[in-house]
């Protein structure tokens, strides 16, 4: 039995069940941790909550059949789900992101990360800027801890508002998109420049974490591409798409070069 | 005391606190994307700032601040170290890859509270601005300041001591302000009036969350 029912609301650090009872074993799901408990000189691994919301226990499906132990006990997965929406959620790998396309070079699309399939925006603002110039300075060049060596940095220096650095808008997880990962065929031939546009809306797949400041994208599937685009650098009407690597504005009728993702469900 | 949480819009998570008359603020930015190179985990960085007209507190200690952060003075980079300290071991960095979690702090109003009681305040404070924040943490962290009592004393030395209750009471952080000399004995009879006055307040706080 776990400590708490299925629905309780909980606090971060209250226990939620033991790893094993006789009754079954648990599963960390998300917001969940292992708490070790000293209880009369013993030491017990519980699972714990690390967020604030209603307790979820699932019974879990895929467990593996084990022919040698019959009497194996049920496994449940244990999960918070929390009460407040998570503010942003972090890109992963492997998670189907929407990005806009901010600038090209020879070898590689540079965007930044709108939002997660299935999920939400990854930033409040979609790169606006979430914090501003007025009372905080964002994130210095080098990460946080940094961020206090600026003067600019300090709540009561209030006169930041005309030294605003680059890093105080666009505040969003950057990616890039490199020629080697925009299509799964004839890869060693392809120019940036017929795939991408700066201000395309392009479906693509985190292949990588990449380095400290760029996500490394990838479009190289079928339903991966450019899915929303204007024609002649954004002035002018929508475009559609025509096949795979081609679209056309709707208004004029030209054709445009890109790197379209299908539009159609495949079965 | 009066709580509240989630005032600041733009913050991932803030919180407020008055107790008596000391009035603190703060917010919770992040996950936020670093630049630069790759870090397996978040970094974490705390700033205290008090505001102009606070003076209890800060007027009574010298700006001797020559290898600090500059634009602190050395008590709020003290307060800043003390919380930071205090809240790293509640936190599950590695959950957050390539970004930082920044914890702003303001000191709004304060009269009578003394150095280690404002303190205080500020890492409950804080804990209550991460849960807000919805960051995942593994225990909340309260503290308890308590005067040390020894016959022959009359230093009025004080200690703060910061808990994760629900890990079997681990200390997270400590700070002795005073010349009081110190035995075990009196240590250990301090630290259990700082705990019993964290449990006191990790009770409201759960209370607070779960209503």
């Amino acid at each position: 039995m776990a400590i708490v029912s299925d629905g309780a609301s909980v606090v971060p650090g209250q226990y939620l069940a033991p790893l094993r009872d006789p009754q079954g074993h648990y599963i960390l799901g998300p917001g969940t941790t292992i708490t070790k408990v000293e209880v009369e000189d013993q030491a017990i691994l519980v699972i714990s909550a690390t967020l604030v919301g209603s307790v979820k226990v699932v019974r879990d499906e895929n467990e593996p059949k084990d022919d040698t132990d019959e009497q194996k006990s049920p496994a449940y997965v244990i999960s918070v789900a929390p009460r407040k929406e998570l503010p942003l959620v972090l890109p992963k790998q492997g998670d189907v992101v929407l990005v806009r396309i901010t600038r090209l070079n020879q070898k590689q699309a540079f965007c930044e990360i709108l939002s997660v399939e299935d999920n939400k925006n990854v930033l409040l603002d979609s790169g606006i800027g979430a914090v501003g110039t007025t009372a905080h300075q964002s994130v210095a060049v080098s990460g946080g801890a940094s961020a206090l060596t600026s003067q600019a940095a300090v709540a009561s220096f209030q006169s930041t508002l005309g030294k605003a650095v680059a890093a105080d808008l666009g505040e969003t997880f950057k990616g890039i998109i490199r020629t080697q990962d925009v299509r799964l065929t004839d890869r060693d031939r392809v120019q940036i420049v017929d795939c991408f546009r700066p201000g395309d809306i392009v479906r693509g797949m985190i292949s990588s974490l990449g380095d400290g400041s760029n996500y490394y994208l990838t479009t190289a599937r079928n339903d991966l591409g450019v899915v929303f685009a204007r024609g002649e650098g954004g002035a002018g009407g929508i475009l559609y798409p025509l096949d795979w690597e081609t679209m056309v504005d709707s208004t004029t009728g030209r054709i445009e070069k890109r790197k379209c993702a299908k539009p159609f469900k495949s079965n | 005391m009066f709580l509240k949480t989630g005032l600041v819009d733009t913050a991932s998570g803030s919180a407020y606190v008055e107790a008596d008359d000391c009035i603190v603020q703060v917010s919770v930015y992040g996950p936020r994307p670093i630049r630069g190179s790759f870090i397996e985990k978040a970094s974490f960085s705390v700033e205290c700032k008090f505001l102009p007209y606070v003076t209890k507190v800060a007027a009574e200690h010298q700006n001797t601040n020559p290898n600090g952060k500059p634009g602190m003075n050395s008590i709020e980079q003290r307060i800043s170290t003390y919380v930071e300290t205090a809240l790293l071991p509640c936190l599950l960095l590695e959950n957050y890859p390539k970004s930082t979690i920044d914890i702003y702090v303001t000191v709004i109003a304060n009269k009578s509270a003394s150095l280690l009681e404002l303190t205080n305040w500020i890492v409950n404070c804080s804990s209550l601005a991460l849960v807000d924040s919805a960051i995942e943490i593994k225990d909340i962290v309260t503290g308890g300041v308590a005067t040390i009592e020894d016959e022959n004393d009359s230093k009025n030395s004080q200690c703060l001591a910061s808990f994760m209750n629900l890990r079997n009471n681990e200390i997270v952080g400590f700070w002795i302000d005073g010349g009081q000399e110190l035995n075990e004995k009196v240590l250990t009879k301090t630290l259990e009036t700082c705990q019993e006055r964290a449990q006191v307040v990790r009770r409201n706080f759960n209370g607070f969350l779960t209503t």
